[in-house]
């Protein structure tokens, strides 16, 4: 996704900036779509004022910005569309300056953005540089006979750059006569991308629309899908005329786009026609517009492209004669058409094979045809939400979504996919962190994986593994994106490499199933490619990237499905009734895929009856078909026994393959205790939701075949473990615990099989270091993975304690030895806990105890740092010289509370000198000069200082007293 | 064990200087304590390196001065600018706290460019009262300890070890008892912290009045020059101001 969409964002970011905070004398008008010839770059003009002083004072200067496809890492394109006199600026507009030129020749860079390079060219005009003149006749004026170029200069400002010449950025002619100018073919409206609380910015990919619709007509198309079809967004297409006067005229489009309609009799389409379905023809002309429609995204989008004009924002053209893609583009608005026909042996151009349309239009009196395929007759794609999890959103009216289905796939919450990429036969690929809805809008919040070839410019040495992507990480624009939902082509299976400890690391047959794998980051901050991963990505956890349960199954691909001639049914009903629902699944499937027996998805949710059966016909299941036949079971339990799984905020979160065995959840004597773990295991991957979720409603998941391999999990299992006292043994049960939650739960006991020995290993080894810990001292080396740190920039630590404390994983270590440093302290908190983390030790102050050192701690997760907590508390970590390590949460921070500086004295008289002397006082430093009151009272603060410093001086001093008296006894022992 | 290393290594590399080929075998036997030689060795280097860079980050806390009773204006530049009149500074940090404190005093590291320096800095600073973005409280100046930095490495030859004491442990009671003293002392220290500030509060009350006493005398003073009273007085009673 990346490239486009970072140029997008990196665009709607500098237009937002240019429009809010431009360059001196620069202004920016109506962002002007279309002009341009190639349909992915966006275009728009810039006006710069004359700079006073200078020949071209008073000038306006309208100076038009080409954005190339490879922005930033190409030059913006700017020439003046106003004629301007001068030595670097020829006749044609063309500008002769470096930073317009990419190296050698130039000086163009990536930071340089529109507002440095507008800058430049004010001082351009202020300072031209004959030397290297475009004009020579100019420069060798202006270098030789300055008078007669200042003349010229000046008449050609005043004949060309009056300020009267110049377009304003709201007004409606504008808007016309740049449609007119640049031959407006297809005129499409599309949506923006909306704002997310963060006020972050995303690719729109609504172009998807248009593209995905069409499946073949083998689908059983479940009726219940249906039901949702009136809240469902659609873009249809249809012909009648009628259609499209209705919606100009409701909007103050109409001139423009009767117009263009009148000029040529053309079809439409029709965004938001909820009961019209799209009448294709394939030969009648189609012209694309986008109504006008309320609580649309369009609505959002006009909101937020406000800047210079609803209507131009809205309505947003572009001509194109080589890849027609119906593309929004996030940043300006500039809609392509796209004529997905051109990109055969797209992953997901088969699904587009069976009907098309034509779509033609004229340019410059030359009409052109493109080719749109339909969409399953016209009718959207199949969508229905899956389970909900919260509501959110400043009114309330966000709901959150665990998993939906699209276009006969199912997603759920942190499944990979792949994201319709205009223009490129490769689909980008991301997953999905965030699933909401609001009113109408389908969005979802994308953390982009990188392909190799989208970040070519920053590989450097570095040689990309067959098959390698890279995650996004850091801070920084192209991190995520918010998406509408319908840019969704289908999953895709991504599995992490990473050596990294919280990796639960992938078998060799996870790894042949891949798609992708992934076990480095590319941090789009500082551009450079690291395998450490931090603590989150944008705002997920960073568990929710590394291989979880359902990665170690094989996710599908939406297309082998189809391909296989297997269809998926998806049953996303709510049911009370567990027999019913059970049934009205294996119906569905057993219609549609007889071969696949009683594989029904479902996300079911039914209550104490707990039992249904519930499979997933891909990919995934097929391939372990021989194995076992699998029987998916989202098991939920409520003990009052009554439906409480519809606001259950659970199912997609972990995954759409947990799978529990419902025997065992029925009866096991020792079941109890294994809830208890699962709960806690639960909550240690799922720190963030732990506090909102009933604790009644206890969830069990695991995958059928695959131990849990996250390491948070072996963590907690072994803090259990080594706190109960019990500690090998417990530890063991949890290695035990884990394959026994697979399908085969008791043969898995007995056998104690162990799918990863590794993890096995770690166990085993914790469980020593713990059982050996009994009293002999440890000695703390270096931890293995120090250097990791060192891959990547850290944030300021001010930042991170503050994520930190918010997410619960931020400790306060005292009675370290002052002596030690905050690597010791990793280090310590490494061999001791058996937890990285990230420490800063408090710096002493004059005030601080000389007795005890303090730290900060960071953990990697909640859960980690709630066991390091409970651990030191429960039990004494004691360090050399009777130190036992002290460990409490940071009390939070009390925003109200504001230190009080005493001893500063300001007089507020009227009197100027003096306040000039305060204001000097402030600002400079001196020595008080004796015989002044200044002195007498500096004098009086110097007591003060002394007496403290004895007050402390004793204070510590009797601390200490009471500390040796203590140690000693301790050392007796 | 070094030196015997050390010696045997000499052996090993003059008789195979003098004919290496003739001594291939015994270059063989003597392969892995060769090894163990240069294990040792770079072992002694990263101690020598890990010393060194200990030795130098002393250095540089001898050049450090500590300053507190710094005012909330004082940024980095501001010390630099303050000390340069003492020196030169090499460079000039706050140290932040992390922790909300009811004080609002802030602390600082400035690196002078010597030892010297810097003392210099503490003694001037001690002699007279210094003030740094605001009168009349002094800063005051302290040479650094290296507890102060934060980017310090560690001790060379320190070792951390730690054990688990479970409640079971004899000693647990007693080193729970420490925890306790531990937080308890934190306390206290806060408590002396709040008390300090108190009084601090009362001295900067008391001072206020003096200088706005001060100042309304001052003002009174101005006003009497300024407008015609003092002049025509001193015509009535025939004194001239100017003795006065």
């Amino acid at each position: 996704m990346a490239q486009a969409a970072r140029l997008n964002l990196r665009m709607q970011r500098e237009l937002k900036l240019l429009a809010t905070d431009p360059p001196p004398g620069v202004s920016l008008p109506a962002v002007s779509e279309g002009g341009s010839d190639s349909l992915s770059l966006s275009a728009f003009d810039a006006c710069i004022l004359g700079p006073e002083g200078t020949v071209y004072e008073k000038g306006v200067f309208r100076i038009k910005i080409q954005i190339p496809e490879r922005y930033p890492f190409q030059p913006p394109i700017m020439t003046f569309a106003t004629p301007i006199y001068h030595p670097n600026i020829d006749n044609g507009g063309r500008i002769c300056l470096d930073i317009l030129n990419l190296p050698p020749k130039g000086a163009w860079q990536p930071s340089l953005n529109i507002s440095t390079v507008l800058t430049s060219i004010g001082l351009l005009l202020m300072e031209p540089n004959p030397d290297d003149g475009l004009m020579c006749e100019a420069s060798r004026e202006y270098k030789y006979n300055r008078q007669l170029f200042d003349q010229k200069a000046r008449s050609w400002t005043e004949k060309y750059a009056r300020p009267g010449a110049v377009v304003t950025p709201n007004s409606d002619t504008v808007l016309e006569s740049s449609e007119v100018k640049t031959d407006i073919a297809g005129s499409s409206s599309e949506n923006k991308a909306d704002e997310d609380a963060g006020g972050r910015k995303r690719l729109c990919g609504a172009n998807r629309k248009l593209s995905v619709e069409s499946k073949p007509s083998s689908v059983v198309q479940n009726s219940e899908n249906r039901g949702n079809e009136g809240s469902v967004r659609r873009l249809s297409l249809s012909r009648s005329q009628n259609l499209l006067s209705t919606s100009a005229r409701s909007s103050s489009l109409s001139k423009t786009i009767k117009a263009d309609e009148e000029a040529s009799s053309k079809d439409h389409v029709e965004n938001e026609a909820p009961n019209e379905n799209s009448k294709r023809d394939s030969d009648v002309p189609v012209i694309v517009i986008v109504s006008d429609s309320e609580g649309s995204e369009e609505e959002t989008g006009r909101a937020r492209f406000t800047d210079p004009g609803p209507e131009v924002t809205l309505l947003r053209v572009s001509r194109s004669l080589h890849r027609p893609i119906l593309h929004c583009h996030p940043s300006t608005g500039l809609t392509h058409l796209r004529c997905p026909s051109t990109h055969h042996g797209d992953a997901f151009d088969k699904k587009r094979s069976l009907n098309h349309f034509n779509m033609s239009t004229s340019v410059g009196g030359m009409p052109i045809t493109y080719n749109f395929e339909d969409a399953n007759h016209g009718s959207d794609p199949k969508f229905e939400w899956g389970k909900k999890r919260g509501i959110g959103g400043a009114k309330k009216d966000v709901q959150f979504y665990e998993s939906f289905t699209y276009d006969g796939i199912e997603y759920h919450l942190y499944d990979c996919v792949y994201l319709y990429k205009e223009g490129d036969p490769e689909p980008y690929i991301g997953k999905l962190v965030k699933i909401f809805g609001k009113k109408d809008e389908k969005k979802i919040k994308v953390v982009w994986f990188f392909r190799p070839i989208e970040i070519l410019n920053w590989l450097g040495d570095i040689v990309p593994l067959q098959n390698e992507i890279f995650l996004a990480f850091g801070e920084g624009v192209g991190v995520y994106n918010l998406n509408p939902l319908e840019v969704l082509v289908g999953k895709c299976n991504v599995i992490c490499t990473s050596k990294d400890m919280r990796n639960p690391q992938p078998s060799s047959e996870d790894l042949r199933m891949a798609d992708f794998i992934f076990y480095r980051t590319f941090d789009v901050g500082t551009m450079s490619i690291s395998e450490g991963i931090g603590n989150s990505i944008a705002g997920v956890e960073v568990r929710y990237f590394f291989n979880s349960v359902s990665d170690i199954m094989p996710v599908s691909l939406n297309k082998s499905p189809r391909e296989n001639g297997k269809e998926r049914v998806v049953g996303c009903s709510r049911s009370t009734d567990a027999g019913i629902q059970q049934v009205l699944n294996s119906d569905k499937a057993a219609e549609t895929t007889p071969e696949l027996k009683e594989r029904v998805v479902g996300c079911g949710k039914f209550s104490d009856a707990g039992i249904q059966q519930v499979s997933k016909s891909d990919k995934a299941a097929e391939t372990t078909l021989e194995l076992k036949e699998r029987v998916v079971r989202l098991g939920k339990f409520s003990d009052a026994g009554i439906q409480q799984v519809l606001n259950s905020d659970k199912v997609a979160e972990t995954t759409p393959e947990l799978k529990v065995d419902h025997k065992s959840i029925t009866n096991k004597n020792n079941s109890n205790s294994r809830y208890e773990e699962f709960e806690k295991h639960r909550s240690g991957k799922d720190p963030g939701t732990q506090d909102s979720r009933p604790l009644k409603k206890m969830r069990f998941s695991e995958t059928l075949s695959k131990t849990m391999k996250s390491q948070d999990g072996v963590d907690t299992n072994r803090g259990h473990g080594s706190v109960s006292g019990a500690v090998f043994r417990t530890s063991t049960d949890g290695a035990k615990l884990r394959p026994s939650i697979s399908f085969n739960k008791e043969k898995a006991l007995l056998k104690e099989k162990r799918a990863r020995p590794s993890d096995g290993l770690v166990l085993g080894k914790g469980a020593q270091v713990d059982a050996k810990s009994a009293s002999k001292p440890t000695e703390v080396t270096r931890r293995p993975d120090v250097d990791r740190s060192k891959w990547f920039k850290a944030l300021p630590w001010e930042d991170r304690m503050q994520t930190a404390e918010h997410h619960g994983t931020l400790l306060f270590l005292q009675n370290l030895d002052p002596s030690y440093t905050s690597t010791d302290i990793e280090d310590l908190i490494w061999h001791a806990l058996e937890a990285s983390c990230t420490a800063k030790v408090a710096r002493r102050t004059k005030f601080s105890s000389p007795h005890s050192g303090h730290a900060f701690v960071i953990f990697k997760s909640r859960d980690a740092a709630a066991n390091a907590l409970k651990r030191l508390t429960e039990a004494c970590l004691l360090l050399p010289n009777g130190r036992p390590l002290v460990c409490t949460r940071v009390a939070a921070r009390n925003p109200d509370m504001k230190p009080k500086f005493f001893g500063h004295l300001t007089i507020d008289s009227a009197r100027r000198q003096q306040r000039e002397e305060t204001r000097n006082a402030v600002s400079t430093s001196h020595c008080a000069q004796p015989n002044t009151i200044e002195y007498e009272m500096a004098m009086e603060w110097k007591l003060l200082q002394a007496k403290s410093e004895v007050w402390w001086k004793e204070l510590y001093r009797e601390q200490g007293d009471e500390l040796g008296k203590w140690k000693r006894i301790l050392q007796k022992k | 064990m070094g030196v015997l290393l050390l010696r045997e290594y000499k052996e090993v590399s003059e008789s195979s200087s003098s004919s290496w080929r003739g001594h291939l075998k015994l270059q063989s036997c003597r392969a892995e304590e060769l090894l163990q030689f240069l294990l040792l060795k770079l072992l002694l280097v990263m101690a020598a390196a890990s010393n060194k860079e200990y030795a130098e980050f002393e250095e540089k806390v001898k050049r450090t001065v500590y300053l507190d009773n710094l005012g909330p204006q004082v940024t980095a530049s501001v010390l630099k600018t303050a000390l340069g009149q003492f020196g030169n500074v090499i460079s000039a940090q706050l140290i932040p706290i992390y922790v909300d404190s009811p004080d609002g005093q802030q602390f600082a590291l400035v690196e002078m460019e010597s030892p010297k320096k810097a003392m210099d800095v503490i003694g001037e600073m001690a002699a007279f009262p210094f003030m740094m973005s605001g009168m009349p409280r002094p800063v005051r100046a302290r040479p650094a300890e290296p507890e102060m930095f934060s980017d310090r490495p560690a001790r060379p030859g320190s070792k951390i070890q730690f054990r688990w004491l479970e409640p079971t442990d004899p000693e647990f009671e007693v080193a729970q008892k420490l925890k306790e003293l531990t937080k308890q002392h934190a306390e206290e220290a806060s408590a002396l912290l709040r008390y300090q500030l108190e009084e601090e509060e009362k001295l900067e009350k008391k001072q206020d009045e003096l200088v706005k006493t001060n100042h309304k005398k001052f003002m009174l003073l101005n006003s009497v020059m300024n407008d015609a009273t003092v002049s025509k007085l001193t015509r009535q009673y025939k004194v001239d101001v100017t003795d006065v």
